[in-house]
């Protein structure tokens, strides 16, 4: 969470001194897509700030004034995987079921944003900054799944012989797992396999067929 | 390789003429990946140097290579070791559905020890991802887990005991990836995704993998 304030503050330290927030913002982005790369290529170890910048074109110099640390911008990424899975949640129709949403989420992302996302949850189990912000999305999406599964069970879409609160971090923790084991076993959960699955799961967790 | 690791740590059976010397080795080897799995739990994967294990332990980097090869060498093994116990995957034929419960239930982050095995595990997979070849050595390990999941789910479904219309590679797949995601949620968030969180998850997947009335077609006639 520090890192966090840390780094908005860094943002209004930027404009304040008269640089375009357009183009900040575009910059940092391509920092963070940088990072994402630099990670999924050679994991959270071998990943610098040095090699980020150079990734993205920008000197060391460049990349210390959008990010202090290693640890700030891996924070400041894993915060751009969440904005990206929101604006995607935020897209989808208002009546499209959770699991539906899943499938999108499942579709998505390339396979760097996979393994770099991994590296990251891995990462957040020594980082207690990094767990923070894990915790607390988590935590969101607990809250928004158990709501929509509540009433799909009443709508008759989902089985209500499971209290939605377990089916909620049935998910969270299913979907914990395939961005484990998608980027281990890129060939296994290709496309249509991920199908597959959903579509067992989707029936796993309808009401009885009358 | 595997079948060194299985000796030293237990999983498998050890020979009856085991003398008095190499018990004594085995003992070194094993205190010593318990100090590896400390090491990396709580400072990572790239922190674990010869030297660092060897601190752990109160010993000498020169002890260490009397025991093994290298680093390489006990990495490999720390990493096997968190893995052992009733998620091998071997189930007897006449296993029963609570059988398949316990067994994935049981391996969970529930304390301190097994949520080190855990934090190894995860350390090793992040290690892995960028040197494919070793990724691929370790995809294997998943493959055979699945198997045996999935032969053991479909002798279940033949019993009548697990519903048939689900594929069983399928729901040995979504148990794999839902056990893991349990273990790593379990890591991250351990207050709100502690141990009985976790367990009552895997159960009720489960629950989701039993015969239903309304569900059923032919399991009800085998068994």
């Amino acid at each position: 969470m520090k890192a966090l304030r840390k780094c908005a503050g860094k943002e209004n330290g930027g404009s304040r001194r008269g640089r375009p927030v357009g183009d900040h913002e575009t910059k940092r982005g391509a920092f963070l897509n940088a990072g994402i790369k630099v990670i999924a290529e050679q994991g959270f170890a071998g990943a610098s700030l040095r090699k980020v910048a150079e990734r993205a074109g920008h000197t060391t110099g460049a990349i210390a004034h959008y990010f202090e640390n290693k640890e700030q911008l891996f924070a400041a990424i894993v915060e751009a995987l969440f904005d990206r899975f929101d604006a995607m949640l935020g897209a989808a129709p208002e009546n499209e079921t959770i699991l539906r949403r899943f499938r999108r989420w499942l579709e998505m992302s390339d396979s760097s944003v996979w393994v770099a996302g991994f590296q990251m949850l891995a990462r957040a189990r020594l980082d207690p900054a990094l767990a923070a912000i894990y915790q607390q999305h988590h935590a969101r999406y607990r809250r928004i799944a158990v709501v929509r599964i509540e009433q799909e069970q009443r709508a008759g879409l989902i089985r209500n012989d499971i209290p939605a609160d377990l089916l909620a971090d049935q998910i969270g923790a299913l979907a914990d797992g395939w961005s484990m084991m998608l980027p281990i076993e890129r060939e296994r959960f290709g496309p249509e396999h991920v199908e597959r699955l959903l579509d067992a799961l989707i029936l796993q967790l309808s009401p009885p067929r009358r | 390789m595997v079948r060194v690791t299985e000796r030293k740590t237990g999983i498998g059976s050890r020979t009856a003429e085991a003398s008095a010397a190499s018990a004594l080795a085995d003992e070194r080897r094993i205190e010593t990946l318990r100090a590896t799995r400390s090491v990396i739990a709580r400072e990572g994967f790239e922190k674990a140097s010869m030297r660092a294990i060897a601190r752990e332990l109160g010993t000498t980097t020169g002890v260490l290579t009397h025991h093994f090869r290298n680093k390489e060498e006990i990495l490999d093994l720390a990493l096997h070791a968190t893995r052992h116990g009733k998620y091998d995957g071997r189930f007897p034929p006449d296993a029963r559905f609570e059988d398949l419960v316990d067994a994935l239930t049981a391996t969970l982050p529930h304390n301190q020890g097994s949520l080190d095995s855990w934090k190894v595990f995860f350390a090793f997979l992040a290690y892995l991802f960028p040197q494919p070849d070793k990724a691929e050595r370790y995809a294997a390990d998943f493959e055979r887990w699945r198997k045996a999941w999935a032969m053991a789910i479909a002798t279940l479904a033949d019993r009548g005991e697990i519903r048939d219309d689900i594929d069983p590679q399928l729901a040995a797949d979504t148990l794999l990836c839902l056990f893991e995601g349990a273990g790593v949620h379990g890591t991250v968030s351990p207050e709100s995704f502690g141990a009985d969180r976790q367990t009552a998850v895997l159960i009720h997947y489960f629950e989701t993998l039993r015969p239903r009335s309304g569900a059923r077609s032919k399991s009800r006639g085998v068994g």
